[in-house]
């Protein structure tokens, strides 16, 4: 029999089980995936649509590949997740489609990096095109510690760890993380670094307050969305002299901090949306 | 709860009633990160979690 929902994941977060809770209070009919231990095969229907919620990235975007190809609705599809998980995609699309993000210049590699050193003006921000909470994004203050930076990420086997995001550093301590459903903006947070942090992650202990969400930020954030391909996307925004900055884009988003700032029960809303979507 | 070995120090591990398979658990005794794995008949055991890799995050 095919199931309403299948929630797909790998590491279960508290996230995964408030989701599956709401999906049974609505009295939707669920299937639990764990893409570590559950071959996958082409054809297979085991829902009308498949959340996708798997930790890793690759196979987040996967799982979303094989559902859709076999006529599942995935949220997120496979496009919004492989290029939500690619800063240097996601900086494309958000570039074609005229969308603000601090000034980035890319380096595919070591020298390439080097040579982007006379370009820029410290502090810059140096991470990789993928990851997340905050792993391997460096402020780097001068040339000196720029290049440890650049031998340290040389030591990696992977191509992506050496390549280098180099972004102008945006001061202030704290971003806004906007999060969106269809087409609703959910709402908007601050997130500010736990001291002696500059990483504003909440995966890295950051502070959440509830934050205002004005009309620009509301528009900004809905095209982003739309510009990503995305259904249940986060992006990450900062604040600078009156303007907004595009930061960084999830497609698989955490909401715990978001929850605890806003009081908005987010897997309601998620389990509320499938719901919209199975009546269709 | 149930009660699990840990596969590091042999200690006991308290696993919450609402475990999902995959779940991640440190060990507070040990300090080892810890991975539930349900078998075929429901059998509940805990192994050395998989390490967090370059992709992961959100
Ligand atoms: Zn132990």
């Amino acid at each position: 029999m095919t199931a309403d929902v299948e929630l797909i994941i790998d590491v279960p977060r508290l996230e995964e089980k408030l989701i599956l809770e709401e999906l049974g209070k609505l009295g939707l009919k669920f299937k639990l995936t764990n893409a570590k231990y559950t071959p996958l095969v082409w054809g297979e229907r085991p829902a009308e649509v498949s959340l996708i919620r798997a930790v890793s990235m690759q196979r987040a975007a996967y799982c979303a590949a094989i559902r859709e190809a076999s006529g599942i609705r995935a949220i997120n599809s496979a496009e919004a997740i492989v290029v939500a998980g690619d800063k240097i995609l996601t900086l494309s699309r958000l570039w074609r489609a005229g969308i603000p993000f601090p000034e980035t210049l890319i380096a595919l590699n070591s020298e390439a990096a080097e040579r982007a050193e006379k370009m820029i003006e410290f502090p810059v921000i140096d991470k990789p095109p993928i990851g997340s909470w905050g792993r391997l994004v460096t402020l780097v203050r001068d040339p000196q510690s720029f290049k440890s930076v650049i031998e340290h990420r040389e030591l990696y086997q992977s191509q992506a760890l050496k390549t280098h995001l180099i972004q102008r550093y945006v001061d202030g301590g704290r971003d806004l993380r906007v999060l969106v459903l269809g087409e609703e903006v959910l709402g908007v947070i601050w997130r500010s670094a736990a001291s002696g942090d500059w990483r504003s992650n909440v995966a890295r202990g950051g502070l959440v307050e509830v934050a205002e969400l004005d009309e620009e930020l509301r528009e900004l954030a809905l095209k982003t969305s739309s510009v990503m391909g995305g259904e249940f996307i986060a992006i990450d925004v900062f604040r600078e002299n009156g303007r907004y900055l595009v930061n960084e884009v999830n497609g698989v988003p955490e909401f715990k901090g978001f929850m605890e700032a806003t009081r908005i029960n987010v897997p309601r809303k998620l389990a509320e949306y499938i719901r919209s979507i199975l009546r269709r | 709860m149930p009660v699990l070995k840990c596969p590091i120090c042999g200690g006991d591990v308290e696993v919450p009633d609402d475990a999902l398979p995959g779940e991640f658990f440190e060990h507070d005794e040990c300090g080892s990160q810890l991975e539930l794995e349900v078998d075929e008949n429901g059998e509940m055991r805990l192994k050395q979690a998989e390490e967090i890799s370059e992709d992961w995050g959100e």
